[in-house]
């Protein structure tokens, strides 16, 4: 469909005035609310996902392409929640207790909320009993967790542990990022998977939801 | 003897290029104009809100080895434990481009301005790095003024958390030093705050003590690759 089309490539160019107006004519169209965010904003997230792997465009064109899609994303909220929209699953993120680095989370929850998921951002500085008693309560099915410091990402074990302890291992998965680790690390504590950078965050998250 | 140093905000900007590279965007990258103008906003945020302060303390070896030593986690062999001991002065220092900046990335994040707020936040870190070249050239200057260094001497900063020296050091560091009177205070996790800051030790001695193959275990995982003969001063 052509209006959906446009607003795949207004959202790709960074342009938010563009994206919103475009969004705003197809819900006019009575075009179905899951095609607009499918075929619509997910489409062009997904190209601009695309060409940041392949080192085409860099981190500031997909932050102006996000800013677009949350734009679109505006406006359709209402109408998803209305018709009980199904999103591609809950995500519940945050920095790990003792860490105040957020940037890190921050583009990561913009990737994945630009992914079609639903993200609760815990903030940073959340200890193991936040994020584990948050992801039961919402039914969340991943944890994302950030790191920017050696001396907490220990804390990143904590929180897979409390999951075994808790029996939900099979529920609940986790996947860590940040500067000081790695997917080795991510395999030393037991989490499920690790997030190099916001994109490949989405693509693991993607596979955890499958399994979860 | 503690003393505040005075750094003008103008010698602290970063660069466009500084500020882009340390988002990804590399040097060749042609790039969107959107992407220009938005980091240029990021630039004069920057100027606007940068509020440096820094403080810095003459140190002897022995209680610099403590500190550098701090509850024993330093990765040993290590390039600082075998520069320091040759060094003719040390000082350790803090220094931060105060709170301002870091609420208002947070802020831009709220509001939706992402690539603003990213850009903003490489600013602020470009920023707080580019304080330990002010205070290496102050010191020089000062020691040069008082006969104790001449234009060959070099003067470099290091710090807790990079090249084997462990994070955790940051205790006794701040002991020490105690920024507090200048708004750095410590979490219990040695993270410094406000989050832009920077703290460390300065050494000054012979250029050539400050050569080092990085070839220890940590330097595989190193993002900085700044170390050693590359922050030397260009010989002419």
């Amino acid at each position: 469909m052509e209006l959906l089309d446009q607003i795949s490539q207004s959202l790709q160019k960074g342009d938010d005035d563009k994206t919103a107006e475009l969004t705003r004519q197809a819900i006019d169209q009575k075009i179905p609310v899951q095609q607009i965010l499918d075929d619509g904003l997910i489409a062009g997230m997904t190209v601009i996902g695309m060409k940041f792997k392949v080192h085409e465009i860099f981190l500031p064109d997909v932050l102006l392409a996000a800013r677009a899609m949350y734009a679109g994303m505006d406006l359709i909220k209402p109408l998803m929640i209305k018709e009980s929209v199904a999103t591609r699953g809950k995500v519940v993120l945050g920095t790990v207790h003792g860490d105040l680095h957020d940037i890190g989370k921050n583009l990561v929850a913009i990737m994945l909320k630009g992914s079609g998921f639903d993200v609760i951002d815990l903030g940073s500085d959340v200890s193991p009993e936040k994020f584990v008693d948050t992801a039961e309560a919402e039914q969340a099915r991943v944890i994302g967790l950030s790191a920017l410091l050696t001396t907490t990402m220990p804390v990143m074990k904590q929180v897979v542990d409390m999951i075994a302890d808790r029996g939900l291992s099979d529920k609940i998965k986790v996947v860590i990022g940040g500067a000081p680790v790695n997917e080795k690390y991510a395999s030393e504590i037991g989490a499920d998977g690790y997030g190099f950078d916001g994109v490949k965050a989405v693509e693991c998250v993607d596979q955890l939801m499958k399994r979860a | 003897m503690k003393r505040k140093v005075n750094i003008l905000r103008e010698d602290i900007i970063p660069s466009l290029d500084a500020v882009l590279k340390l988002q990804g965007v590399p040097d060749d990258a042609e790039i969107n104009p959107q992407v220009m103008e938005s980091a240029k906003k990021a630039l004069h945020y920057f100027s606007e809100l940068a509020r440096p302060q820094g403080v810095i303390a003459d140190i002897d070896l022995a209680d610099f080895e403590k500190i550098y030593n701090g509850i024993g986690l330093n990765v040993s062999p290590g390039p600082i434990e075998k520069i320091y001991p040759k060094a003719s002065q040390l000082a350790v220092f803090a220094a931060t481009i105060g709170p301002d900046i870091v609420k208002a990335i947070s802020a831009l994040f709220e509001k939706g301005d992402f690539a603003l707020a990213n850009h903003l936040d490489a600013a602020a870190s470009t920023g707080t790095d580019l304080i330990s070249h002010v205070l290496e050239n102050q010191l020089k200057a000062d020691l040069i003024r008082q006969g104790r260094a001449n234009n060959e001497t070099a003067v470099l900063a290091y710090s807790p958390g990079y090249c084997g020296w462990h994070i955790s050091s940051q205790k006794q560091l701040f002991d020490f030093l105690q920024p507090g009177d200048i708004g750095i205070t410590l979490r219990d996790s040695f993270l410094m705050e406000p989050l832009k800051s920077i703290s460390g030790v300065l050494i000054t001695g012979p250029a050539n003590i400050h050569v080092f193959e990085a070839a220890y275990p940590f330097c595989a995982q190193c993002k900085s690759k700044t170390c050693g003969e590359k922050r030397l001063p260009k010989s002419k």
